[in-house]
């Protein structure tokens, strides 16, 4: 049976057990055209490119990435759930690897060399990592601060929780209302930079600005920012 | 806060940021001398406005070390704990860098639009939207303007702009939902430009079986003729793959305050 008629399964199995470089090899082949399609989608339609530098060059750069982790980390992967979303979350923390690195923003190693010494390590979603935010509102911690700028930074990050309307239409107006605050972007702008239309902008702006001073007195117990 | 609403917040907003007209900020203005809650709004808005400003973080540094690449593609996937989620979303806010990978992520998702209605009195009223469509003018009526006396609508139309990622063919897909005379029943259908072959739009009951498939070879067609208010789903499809959606919930009474 020619390795091509293999299942991922199998594949895996037998590079993972004995290193059968044929094995990897032809998983690679066959899953290629996702990694390549994954990669173009966040580079090139979401453009994330690092300034300076051309796109396609990035691109290639982020889909080699991809593909270096996916030799490496082949071995990790427990069978539980779709191979292909497996490989599709791989690929997407390889790009912003790739551009985090190109941006100066620190360079994420890539998964130990040996695929057969894997084992322990699982990627950082399945370990269930944590991660503290001082913009997170803590309302303790605000009746403490009750400095007016801290109030207004915690509110925002309180709204894009606790919006009416959901916690993702709640962040959306968040950075929406932030990009235009401290960017100084215009809708125009900002719906760019979204890949949506300039009248979503105004939609998610002109609904959840009025949501806030009701938090601002419900969750925070203050009922006029001019007292602070 | 104000013991009563401000009148017209989305308009109050507009006003406190000067995007309106001339003459209707002076129209306004006149209406704040003796409108104490629109005034406490407006005079909320400009200090909030104010102070996040001076709040601005300063140039590329954050307060905070950005989260692992590892979090903001569990985030956008939906695949985190909350309460990390939580974390995550408010450094969103604060760090563009973050924010941009966010965004690039979001593109591997189809585009979705959820829309609440109310329907009473054959007529429609748009109570909510989210996700990335638009409800088209005349129909505009964005999201709850409690105490508004909004007149209702025989017809809204939702739209997006639907792209196909494996050729970037894009086309502009509307999903209209009429009221018609035999209340409570409404009539759904769908229109695209260009048409585009190998397109289809599916309509799914509450339940989730399938209503309906149509081709969306031609400018415009019939989905469903008569359905109840309910829960409804348009998918747009090309094959297997999903291009786009609408979640339509359609109630039969227009709430007094949501």
């Amino acid at each position: 049976m020619s390795l091509r008629e293999l299942s991922d399964e199998e594949l895996i199995r037998r590079y993972c057990s004995s290193g059968d470089r044929e094995a990897v090899e032809a998983l690679v082949e066959r899953w290629a055209p996702t990694i390549r399609n994954v990669a173009e989608r966040i580079v090139l339609r979401g453009c994330l490119w690092p300034r300076g530098q051309d796109r396609h060059e990035f691109c290639k750069d982020a889909i080699q990435r991809a593909s270096l982790s996916f030799y490496r980390s082949v071995c990790t992967f427990d069978f539980r759930g779709s191979f292909e979303g497996w490989l599709s979350i791989l690929t997407r923390n390889s790009v912003i690897d790739e551009y985090r690195k190109a941006t100066g923003r620190g360079d994420e190693p890539l998964p130990p060399l040996d695929p057969l010494d894997k084992a322990e390590k699982k990627s950082a979603a399945e370990a269930n990592p944590t991660f503290h935010s001082k913009y997170w509102a803590d309302p303790a911690e605000l009746v403490r601060d009750r400095e007016l700028k801290d109030v207004v930074v915690k509110l925002l990050a309180l709204h894009a929780t606790t919006s009416r309307y959901g916690p993702r239409h709640g962040q959306i107006s968040a950075e929406i209302i932030a990009s235009e605050v401290w960017e100084e972007l215009s809708p125009a702008e900002i719906a760019e930079l979204r890949h949506c239309s300039e009248r979503t902008v105004y939609r998610y702006r002109e609904s959840d600005y009025p949501e806030l001073p009701s938090i601002l007195e419900t969750r925070l117990g203050i009922t006029k920012l001019e007292q602070l | 806060m104000p013991d009563s609403k401000p009148h017209d917040p989305r308009q109050l907003t507009q006003y406190a940021f000067g995007y309106l007209s001339a003459k209707e900020q002076t129209q306004l203005t006149e209406h704040l001398r003796t409108c104490a809650p629109c005034r406490e709004y407006v005079s909320f808005l400009r200090a909030f406005k104010a102070a996040l400003r001076e709040a601005k973080p300063s140039g590329d540094r954050l307060d905070e070390p950005c989260p692992d690449s590892r979090l903001i593609v569990a985030l956008e996937a939906g695949d985190i704990d909350e309460r990390t989620a939580e974390h995550v979303r408010a450094h969103l806010i604060f760090c563009s860098h973050c924010r941009k990978e966010y965004y690039a992520l979001q593109q591997l998702r189809p585009r979705w639009t959820d829309v609440i209605l109310g329907a009473a009195r054959k007529l429609l009223w748009g109570l909510e939207i989210s996700g990335t469509g638009d409800l088209l003018e005349p129909a505009y009526v964005g999201v709850p303007q409690l105490g508004s006396e909004q007149p209702g609508l025989e017809e809204l139309v939702v739209s997006d702009s639907v792209t196909d990622p494996e050729t970037e063919v894009q086309a502009e897909v509307r999903i209209a939902i009429e009221a018609t005379e035999e209340e409570p029943h409404l009539a759904l259908s769908f229109e695209i430009e260009p048409p585009q072959s190998g397109w289809d739009a599916h309509l799914f009951d509450p339940s989730g079986q399938t209503m309906s498939i149509v081709p969306m070879d031609r400018p415009r067609a019939s989905l469903a003729t008569r359905v109840r208010p309910d829960s409804y789903r348009v998918e747009i499809r090309k094959g297997e793959a999903l291009l786009a959606g609408f979640g339509l919930i359609v109630r039969a009474e227009v709430p007094s305050d949501t």
